[in-house]
């Protein structure tokens, strides 16, 4: 069966993110696939680039990250949700004229279009809300 | 997937989720989902008319249910509890809006082929 996903939580206020990835992993590691999750709401915080986490505490971009790339599924983050968060790629910060870009490797920017085509195109989609 | 269910439960003010949840519904139905929404608990506040974010520096969920129908989003219910609980007249709603009983928004929601809940 191929899954969708999307978080809505913040990072550090939910437990979204962990739930999701315990979720994607499940999914990963009984023969079904995860064709994109989609950070949406606070959830974008989790692309941020110019987090530090302490060393005690669980870095979520890196688990993201890892997991995309040892499964082959997109990171996609609302570009809408993630401009007025500061989470911005290096087009988006030249075009606000911002002096640095902010999105984490392996993170792209993308419209709501790519949530409905994630729908449209799973047999299940599941959400973490905040 | 095509028939997709927007759960809205949070009141207009609260910070920017419900106007990004609503986003979603409205993007959806531009790519031709059939997109039904559905207000509970304090969501219901969103169809009050007279709106006015700008002492909260936000945009008014009601602008964007002013113009549902433009994106042919013509599927919108409310909890009929909710409505009397915050009394709120669906007469007076800012979009055309039918209370729903708990019963038949359960039915409502078994039909769906998604639901996004969106915050809580």
């Amino acid at each position: 069966m191929i899954f969708s996903v999307s978080v809505l939580g913040s990072p550090y206020a939910t437990a979204a993110h962990v739930h999701a990835q315990d979720f994607c992993r499940a999914c990963l590691s009984t023969g079904h696939s995860v064709a994109r999750v989609f950070f949406y709401h606070d959830a974008v915080y989790a692309a941020l680039r110019s987090r530090v986490p302490p060393q005690d505490e669980t870095d979520f971009t890196l688990a993201w990250q890892r997991l995309a790339q040892e499964h082959g599924f997109e990171l996609a983050v609302c570009i809408a949700n993630g401009l007025k968060r500061g989470v911005v790629d290096s087009a988006e910060a030249d075009r606000y004229e911002i002096n640095t870009d902010t999105l984490s490797d392996g993170f792209t920017l993308v419209g709501l279009g790519q949530l409905v085509d994630a729908i449209a195109n799973s047999d299940r989609h599941v959400e973490f809300p905040a | 997937m095509n028939k997709l269910l927007c759960i809205v439960s949070v009141s207009p003010f609260v910070g920017s989720q419900v106007v990004e949840h609503l986003e979603a519904a409205m993007v959806a139905a531009a790519f031709e989902m059939d997109v039904t929404i559905l207000f509970i608990d304090e969501g219901v506040n969103n169809l009050k008319p007279g709106q006015n974010g700008t002492s909260y520096g936000l945009r008014a969920p009601g602008n964007m249910l002013a113009a549902l129908s433009m994106y042919e989003i013509e599927k919108v219910f409310a909890c009929a509890d909710a409505l009397s609980r915050y009394a709120i007249d669906p007469q007076d709603a800012i979009c055309p809006v039918q209370p729903l009983d708990h019963s038949s928004q359960s039915a409502l929601i078994a039909q769906q082929d998604v639901v996004l809940r969106g915050a809580r």
